[in-house]
């Protein structure tokens, strides 16, 4: 038990000591994810957005497609984007695996279908008055879209946020298309699963706890940008 | 209002895409006119033993290039070896790298260095295995006992390593008895110790935890137990990106005497874990 | 000759397959205040919805301003700047009071000082300039009319509608909102037109009256139009018009109700029909008419009662002015306003 004991504080000591290695992971896991989850954001809340308001053949089907979508493994996700990025691949020419940009692009996909349910299901709920008294008050229609938006907003960030979740904690796609370099593409999760597979298990739960750390300081950040939206 | 939000966000989105995308971009060497980064692919239990930390480094700064590594299993090695997305493989799997030079994938296979097997489990030994000089007996006699066995299932180097003796055995394990894990080395070992088994596993791996787990070497030094690692180039004809020179740069350095020397005195709790093969270091 | 703000031709609404509206013809007057007056489910609000150009009707044509806003998308976008419809539950932006004001003026593409301007005198006439910084979440129903209506002011609309405005507030803000719809037509020059249950608010504020029973105008007002104050005994809403007139109603309801009863859905009989039945009366027949094929009877009961008979009922009835008749209607026949 001692033993245990021994090795959390240890580990627990070099965490806090962040050294290099620590403050490389943090940046290279902040930097990947914000930037998949900006993307994903992007494109994820205005299809949702355009799924709920628009009528259209086959738009249940596409809907079930996406809520399929919500369970999609990291895995499967990690495999299908390595087959396309690899240079055997059709998109090999790009040199793209085990960059940075290869996670991005994996995170990117997993991301979507969770911003794209959540957004779909923020504007289903966006009180129906809102587009007739926009079009009363002789609003256009891209001015009653974004005032559609602003009203749902906070629906809509906790889309963001869920999407963020599920990408800044995920290991699968980040190790296969990552690679693990450090400094490059290690990022948190994968030098815990690094450390991990060496029986290094006490520094794997202390840098567990540095990850839960700096979600916390990303979600007080989006929390300031959420009261300042608020008038 | 939602302007200002908005312009917090694109910002950061901005500075993340700065930071995190630059991906595919290679930066030329000024020393030797080498192309950089090299990419090189092993397996998890090379990249674990600690070796690189030491061999890749001097190599890093006396030629100016950033030596990335992928640690997966040997098989997914030498698959990325084969679709190009590597520059040179170092992997312990004699028949597999055989067969990836004669199918023309890879090129200038040189031998680098041995560790060995051991086979171990519990303190208690109750199938009374210690001390065989015959590893494949010392299996049949496992499965007469009716013990435990724990095995990595996935088709790498310490897998194949371990079917083999199992044919030489002439024998199958029990169902019931035999666990596949599908997993790396370290777990393997750690699921071995809860189960109270018995494992195959490379005697550097094994040092590296053996101060986790109480299991002790039962089974050594038979010569079927010898586990020789290869560094192989990956054959620019078939993949014209590959970065040959830089390969072969590296295959020169890990075979060179100085090189050698480092693998000869590296050191984990004070073991020996290789032993170089290329160049005799005795002056 | 007065400017005709706004005519429907030949209206019809249909929901699936039920007829909501059928209006052959109506004309709003410029610069009058005109109600619209009939019972729930009439179809005043998809009346007003059509007028408003935000509801395209099944059929036919309206003209705002001479018009005409059905024909094409672009002439209705232009003449729905001209009116301005408020709901009878109006949604506020979740933002300021001010913001929500500035919110039309800003799409019509008016500058920050002019915004400001038009904002402060709206929220001024109807007393709120207080509020201009206030979320609006946290209003009460009478302050949100008031910030809606405001609302619809600043835009200046050559035609202001107002789904029963004062429906859902209380007493004291229905007297606010009263006075504010005559001053919108005094001061402001609009047109306004207001839906209503309530044939007396219109009587008290309307130039111009339209009645609108089961989607069609009607010329008249109805008959048998009574008010008076419910309550609730064993479950039942009853209401007293007279003496010994307990009238019971479909809905339960309390306090000041509206209501009337459709000529055609009174029973005459000579009989005695026993009292029990509910909505059942005696009285003296004290007055008829003839119109067309039909028969009005006038039937004093505590109160008159308008009846509809055919010429050969009134012939096997033998009917006279003074015969003592039964009455009876179903609980059902009433229309609640």
């Amino acid at each position: 038990m001692d033993h245990l004991l021994q090795d959390i504080v240890e580990a627990f000591r070099m965490v806090v000591r962040l050294d290099h290695e620590v403050l490389d992971a943090i940046r290279v896991t902040v930097c990947v994810s914000l930037t998949s989850t900006a993307l994903a954001t992007l494109v994820g809340v205005p299809l949702g957005f355009c799924i709920a308001v628009k009528t259209f053949f086959g738009k249940r089907l596409v809907i079930m497609l996406f809520q399929t979508l919500f369970a999609l493994p990291t895995v499967l996700v990690g495999l299908l984007v390595m087959t396309l990025l690899s240079r055997r691949g059709p998109l090999g020419d790009l040199g793209l695996l085990f960059s940075p940009t290869a996670i991005v692009i994996g995170q990117f996909l997993l991301a979507c279908p969770i911003i794209v349910n959540l957004s779909l299901s923020a504007t289903q709920s966006i009180d129906p008055r809102v587009e007739r008294t926009a079009r009363t008050l002789g609003s256009g229609r891209l001015r009653t879209a974004l005032v559609m938006f602003r009203e749902a907003r906070f629906a809509y960030l906790a889309a963001v946020l869920a999407g963020f979740g599920r990408v800044f904690a995920e290991v699968g796609v980040s190790m296969m298309l990552g690679g693990n370099f450090p400094g490059k593409t290690r990022t948190i999760t994968t030098t815990i699963a690094l450390e991990s597979s060496k029986g290094e298990f006490a520094l794997g739960i202390a840098l567990g706890f540095v990850l839960l750390f700096v979600a916390f300081g990303v979600n007080i950040i989006f929390q300031i940008l959420q009261g300042r939206t608020r008038e | 209002m939602f302007a200002a939000a908005s312009t917090h966000c694109f910002c950061l989105i901005v500075l993340c895409g700065a930071v995190a995308l630059p991906g595919a971009i290679d930066e030329p060497s000024a020393a030797e006119g080498l192309a950089g980064p090299l990419r090189l692919a092993t397996t998890t239990s090379t990249e674990n033993s600690g070796l690189l930390a030491v061999l890749i480094p001097p190599f890093e700064k006396r030629f100016g290039i950033d030596v990335d590594v992928v640690a997966v299993g040997t098989g997914k090695a030498l698959k990325l070896g084969q679709n190009g997305d590597v520059d040179v493989v170092f992997v312990h799997a004699r028949h597999a790298e055989e067969a990836f030079v004669d199918a023309g994938w890879g090129v200038n296979r040189r031998d680098v260095m041995y560790n060995d097997f051991v086979i171990i489990g519990p303190a208690s030994d109750p199938a009374g295995i210690a001390g065989s000089a015959d590893a494949a007996e010392a299996l049949a006699k496992l499965t007469a006992a009716g013990a435990t066995f724990v095995s990595r299932g996935d088709d790498s180097g310490t897998h194949k390593k371990e079917i083999a003796l199992w044919q030489a055995a002439g024998v199958k394990p029990e169902v019931g008895a035999y666990l596949e894990t599908g997993q790396g080395m370290g777990q393997t070992l750690h699921i071995a110790y809860e189960k109270g088994g018995y494992c195959l596993v490379d005697r550097g791996t094994y040092l590296a935890h053996s101060g986790k787990i109480d299991l002790k070497v039962l089974v050594e030094a038979d010569q079927r137990l010898y586990n020789p690692y290869g560094i192989i180039a990956v054959n620019p004809a078939r993949h014209g990106h590959a970065k040959y020179l830089s390969a072969m740069a590296f295959i020169g350095w890990v075979t060179s005497v100085e090189g050698q020397k480092i693998i000869d005195t590296f050191r984990k709790d004070g073991k020996r874990l290789f032993h170089p093969m290329a160049v005799s270091t005795k002056k | 000759m007065k400017a005709e703000i706004l005519r429907l031709e030949g209206i019809r609404k249909h929901y699936g397959s039920k007829p909501v509206l059928d209006i052959s013809e109506l004309c709003v007057e410029q610069g009058a205040v005109h109600a619209l007056v009939g019972p729930n489910g009439s179809g005043k609000t998809t009346l007003l919805e059509i007028a408003a150009l935000i509801s395209v009707p099944s059929q036919g044509a309206v003209y705002i301003l001479g018009r005409d806003g059905t024909a094409d998308e672009t002439m209705r976008r232009k003449l729905r700047r001209e009116v301005t419809l408020v709901d009878q539950n109006p949604y506020l932006f979740d933002t300021t009071v001010y913001r929500n004001m500035a919110f039309g003026l800003e799409a019509r593409g008016l500058e920050r000082e002019h915004i400001r301007s038009r904002v402060g005198e709206a929220l001024e006439s109807v007393g709120l300039s207080s509020l201009a910084g206030r979320r609006a979440f946290g209003l009460s129903a009478g302050e949100i009319q008031r910030v809606a209506l405001a609302r619809a002011m600043a835009l200046r609309p050559a035609l202001l509608l107002l789904d029963e405005p004062t429906a859902n507030v209380d007493v004291f803000h229905v007297q606010i909102l009263e006075s504010l719809i005559r001053e919108a037509v005094n001061d402001m020059g609009a047109t306004v037109m207001f839906a209503t249950h309530s044939l007396a608010q219109s009587y008290k504020l309307a130039d111009s009256i339209h009645h609108l029973v089961e989607g069609r105008l009607s010329a008249a007002p109805p008959e048998n139009h009574f008010s008076g104050v419910a309550e609730e005994k064993n479950g039942e809403s009853i209401l007293r018009l007279a003496p010994g007139v307990r009238v019971i109603l479909p809905e339960a309801r309390k306090g000041q109700v509206h209501f009337s009863i459709p000529p055609e859905e009174i029973l005459l009989s000579r009989q005695e029909i026993p009292s029990s039945a509910p909505n059942t009366f005696q009285g003296r027949v004290v007055g008829m008419n003839a119109d067309r094929r039909r028969i009005l009877v006038t039937v004093d009961v505590g109160v008159n009662l308008v009846t509809v008979i055919t010429p050969k009922l009134l012939d096997d009835l033998d009917l006279k002015v003074g015969d003592f008749v039964s009455v009876s209607f179903k609980v059902f026949s009433i229309l609640l306003y």
